[in-house]
């Protein structure tokens, strides 16, 4: 690899999977085309990558893969720009660049032991499920492990089969998946995430909750939590910020003194209440 | 004794320079005086209190070509742009110099380094020139520079009488030195002695203006109303920041002609209102508010938390160019009276 | 016009107090006599700290802009060509009229700052005027310079002391009447030069020019919702800086601007690095008052020259 790191190696997209029914959210598994980057690559759950389309531009996007399962990284991509309209139109066997693993990480060591609460929103299940892959990866080291996912509709849902069939034949995990607003074949709960989680309502003893979503959730779902007893510091999760460097250069992803790209993604709330109302 | 390259020389030693060296230099240009690369030593001037531009352009240009790619037959091909060549910046004032040393901080610490910058530091000797005479919008002592600080050159002038007492103080100023040996006269003069008299010149500005306990102030002034107050009459432009020798943020974009094209690496402002836009138009810096928060808080407090010091040298431009007077003096001045009496809005 | 300020106090503090205003734009001292800048009042105590004086170049009717979105009741203080300013933004339909309180500042003319430094780099007092002549008052002492040479280019030529209207108007109007005839002499100029040696010019330039977008924040005809350089997709206009896209921003900026700049200069005025914006902007005013018969090309209109159709227009490509 390149002293520099701002200079992206090249990659092959290998598989493209369309999570949503729409298509918004595709997940995409690379290889690096360097065979010493695709055995050394070591990243932790919770770290994100950049990601190039050569004349397009770059976006950071969390690794959603999980380093227990070595040999590729994915990235679960929503549509929403430039560069991720780009990355959608890829097709198996393109290239784009890779530069990273970026950001601090999921606190494990804090985790092990401990009961876990996942608590993902839309696209916010992408960073959660390489850390949810993680613990399963090596059950016993954690207590019960209790999912909560929503998303709008039931046709927005990404990851449905381990939310469905994988996690739950873990033991001890439990998966509870809510919609804003069902449909015709949707059986499952309607509602949105936070009073699903209040409903639910997980025990904080002994517990670490993680939440990824948008802010609007993430701001209700931290509500709901200490309501049901969470302290600050029992609660993690991840902010976002626009990004153009990912190294804490470019002076733009600050929130108050802290670059989310080098002091975060991963914030626990403790964290964030000492930090400044502007994210 | 010590080293002095008499008045009338200053040309042959620009001229050794290019010699060895490509050189950017003060030169006059319709009005303003811009540091730019020359190859006349004619054209270089010593008779202005600063340049417009900063010697950051030099360093941190304005666009940085990054690395080029090709796509062909289903590869692609990135190849690393690296700088070459071996520079000399000529005429550099303290103020100048000291914001280099505050933008290698910030280019160089940390787990990554950002090796275009470093490149370009490595390969270049900056010439530092006192200031014999401060104008009305230095105030470089606030933060602990003085008209003669040579912190940050290689190689360091002091003006003095009918020539320029010349203080050698790294290995590429000793090569430059080495360079021009021929036009630099051994002398008896007290080197400290003049360096003495540079470093006592009165600043008015600077001198009455303390940052004192400003980066803790402001720890609790994130909410605090100045920032409504001093925010509506920004335009947004670029000029604070782009004149700024030590605000180094960026951004990049890709060009592209069929199946190649570069990535450049340019100048990006906090007082734009797309610096912070996301994807969905989510935009965590909205208004001029935050935005002119913004560029105070980092210079004033966020970098004094990650590097120790202020994030300004006082240099002045931003007093001089801002159309609307939203400078760093008036900042600090708010932030200084702030709780000691009842701010008076907007003046 | 210091000697306003009391008038100016008084109105600007009664209009505050009975809310026919929400709040006020107009000046404060600045850094020193020669730059006084923007000030937004809010409470009618806030105008112990107006300043007013020849120095107050600053077209403030652009700040209306940033309140398109509310339902305020702005005042701004507008000398004649802040008006025309306004009038462009009113024309332009961005700006309501009734959201404006417009107090009139007749005007005999605004000295630039520049010029005045060079005189004096520091310490000037005050500036007396004396008909045709002005008294630099500094600290080290006076002098005696001819007023017409240290005025902003606007002001010679500048067709109306007088706003053109108003809400109220600041003391007595003054006499009219540009006080030197454009003839576009800096333009005829560039035009005998050989091209080359036009090229040569414009090139350093533009190559000088920082693209920090001042020209365009201030300018009043630049009132576009969203600007084409700040478009990302398509980019019209390249991030990075080179000959060719500071040629593609110089050259787009003038003709949007043209047959809708009002001559203000605000442009240069702001600009940190001296770009002759004037020139071109007097060029395409000369030009298009040649071609399309309009006397007055900086005074808006309703229908722009080049926003109309007409079958005597030249038509060269034919
Ligand atoms: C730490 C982190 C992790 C993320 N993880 C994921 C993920 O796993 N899956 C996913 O779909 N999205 C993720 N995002 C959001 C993703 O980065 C943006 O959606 C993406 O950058 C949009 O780029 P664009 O070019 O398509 O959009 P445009 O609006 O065209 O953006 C132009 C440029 O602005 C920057 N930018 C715009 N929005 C954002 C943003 N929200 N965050 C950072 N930079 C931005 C990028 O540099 C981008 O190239 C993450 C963001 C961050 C900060
Ligand atoms: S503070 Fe001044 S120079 Fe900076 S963006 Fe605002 S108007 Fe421009
Ligand atoms: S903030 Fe102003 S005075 Fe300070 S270094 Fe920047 S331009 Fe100079
Ligand atoms: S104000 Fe001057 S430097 Fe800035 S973009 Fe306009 S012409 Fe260029
Ligand atoms: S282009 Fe310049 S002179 Fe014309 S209206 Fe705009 S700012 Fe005024
Ligand atoms: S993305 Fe550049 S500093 Fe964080």
């Amino acid at each position: 690899m390149s002293k520099n790191p701002m200079v992206p190696n090249p990659a092959t997209i290998t598989k493209i999977t369309s999570e949503t029914g729409s298509g918004d959210v595709k997940t995409f598994r690379v290889v690096f085309d360097d065979p010493s980057l695709a055995e050394g690559f070591t990243y932790r759950s919770g770290q994100c990558a950049m990601l190039s389309v050569f004349g397009v531009g770059e976006c950071m996007i969390s690794i959603t893969s999980t380093p227990t399962r070595p040999g590729f990284l994915e990235f679960s991509v929503k549509k929403v720009g430039r560069v991720t309209d780009a990355l959608h139109e890829a097709r198996e066997g393109d290239k784009i660049g890779l530069r990273g693993p970026y950001g601090n990480c999921f606190p494990l060591e804090k985790m092990k032991g401990k009961n876990l609460v996942f608590v993902g929103g839309g696209i916010g299940l992408a960073p959660l499920r390489s850390l949810i892959n993680n613990v399963l990866d090596n059950r016993k080291e954690y207590g019960r492990v209790d999912i909560i996912y929503g998303a709008r509709s039931p046709q927005d849902l990404v990851f449905k089969e381990e939310l469905f069939q994988n996690w739950p034949k873990y033991q001890d995990t439990h998966v509870y998946v809510t919609v804003d607003a069902g449909d015709e074949e949707w059986k499952g709960p309607v509602g949105f995430v936070p009073p699903y989680l209040e409903e639910i309502n997980p025990s904080p003893e002994g517990a670490v909750a993680v939440t990824c979503g948008p802010p609007v959730m993430i701001k209700f779902v931290l509500q709901s939590l200490a309501k049901m007893g969470y302290t600050d510091d029992q609660i993690i999760t991840t902010l976002e910020m626009k990004m153009q460097c990912g190294i804490g250069k470019c002076g733009r992803c600050n929130i108050g003194d802290k670059y989310v790209c080098v002091d975060g993604p991963v914030f626990s709330v403790d964290q964030l209440q000492a930090l400044p109302d502007e994210f | 004794m010590t080293k002095v390259l008499p008045q009338g020389k200053l040309k042959d030693f620009l001229k050794d320079t290019m010699d060895k060296y490509s050189l950017v230099a003060p030169v006059r240009e319709d009005g303003v005086v811009v540091l730019k690369p020359t190859a006349d030593p004619e054209a270089v001037v010593t008779d202005y209190l600063n340049t417009v531009t900063s010697p950051k352009d030099f360093f941190f240009p304005q666009t940085e070509r990054m690395f080029r790619f090709q796509k062909t037959e289903g590869k692609i091909r990135v190849e690393e742009t690296t700088w070459q060549g071996k520079r000399v910046i000529f005429g550099v004032r303290p103020c100048d110099l000291g914001s280099l040393e505050l933008i290698d901080r910030v280019f160089q610490e940390g787990e990554y380094e950002e090796t275009y910058y470093l490149a370009r530091r490595e390969n270049t000797t900056v010439v530092g020139l006192a200031c014999s005479s401060p104008g009305p919008t230095c105030f470089c002592t606030t933060f602990g520079i003085t008209p003669g600080s040579p912190e940050g050159a290689d190689l360091m002038l002091y003006p003095d009488g009918e020539g320029f007492v010349v203080e050698v103080l790294t290995e590429k100023g000793e090569a430059l030195a080495q360079q021009t040996e021929t036009l630099l006269e051994d002398q008896d003069v007290d080197l400290a002695e003049v360096k003495g008299r540079f470093e006592g010149l009165k600043v008015p500005l600077g001198d009455h203006l303390s940052v004192d306990g400003v980066a803790a102030k402001l720890d609790g002034m994130f909410e605090h109303p100045v920032w409504a107050e001093l925010s509506p009459r920004c335009l947004g432009c670029g000029i604070c920041t782009y004149l700024c020798p030590t605000c180094h943020c960026f951004g990049m974009t890709d060009e592209v002609r069929g199946d190649q094209g570069v990535r450049l690496r340019c100048w990006d402002s906090c007082q734009f209102s797309d610096f912070t836009r996301m994807a969905g138009g989510h935009n965590p810096r909205p208004t001029k508010k935050e935005r002119v928060r913004q560029r105070f808080m980092h210079k004033l407090n966020y970098y004094v938390h990650r590097f120790g010091r202020y994030l300004c040298t006082g240099c002045g431009r931003c007093l001089e160019k801002c159309p609307v007077g939203l400078t760093m003096v008036h900042v600090i001045e708010k932030v200084n009276d702030s709780g000691t009496r009842e701010v008076a809005v907007n003046e | 016009m210091k000697e306003k300020l009391s008038e100016l106090k008084e109105t600007v503090a009664r209009l505050l107090k009975d809310r026919t205003v929400d709040f006020f734009i107009a000046y404060q001292a600045g850094h020193s006599q020669v730059e006084p800048i923007p000030f937004f009042l809010t409470t009618a105590e806030h105008v112990e700290n107006l300043f007013l004086n020849n120095f107050c170049a600053h077209n403030l009717s652009k700040y209306l802009l940033d309140y398109l979105a509310g339902d305020e009741v702005v005042g701004v203080l507008a000398k004649g060509c802040d008006l025309r300013a306004l009038k462009r933004l009113l024309t332009d339909h961005r700006v309501e009229r009734g959201r404006v309180f417009v107090v009139g500042l007749p005007c005999i003319g605004i000295y630039d700052r520049k010029k005045v430094q060079e005189v004096y780099p520091a310490g000037l007092v005050e500036v007396v005027e004396e008909g045709e002549e002005v008294i630099l008052r500094g600290e080290t002492g006076d002098k005696r310079v001819p007023r017409k040479e240290y005025l902003l280019p606007r002001c010679l030529t500048c067709p109306d002391h007088n706003p053109e209207f108003y809400d109220l108007l600041l003391g007595e109007k003054v006499a009219n009447g540009p006080l030197a005839e454009e003839d576009y002499s800096d333009v005829r100029a560039l035009e005998e030069w050989a091209p080359g040696e036009r090229r040569r010019y414009w090139t350093r330039q533009f190559e000088r020019c920082l693209r920090c977008y001042a020209c365009r924040n201030v300018c009043p005809a630049c009132n576009c919702r969203v600007c084409c350089f700040d478009v990302a997709e398509p980019r019209w206009l390249g991030k990075g800086t080179s000959l060719d896209e500071q040629e593609m921003f110089h050259f787009t900026r003038a003709m949007h601007v043209a047959g809708r700049c009002t001559g203000c200069g605000e442009c240069e005025r702001v600009c940190p690095v001296n770009i002759p914006l004037m020139k071109l902007n007097k060029k395409l005013a000369k030009d298009i008052g040649a071609l399309f018969h309009v006397p007055q090309a900086e005074i808006p209109t309703e229908v722009e020259p080049l926003g109309q159709f007409r079958l005597g227009d030249p038509d060269e490509f034919n």
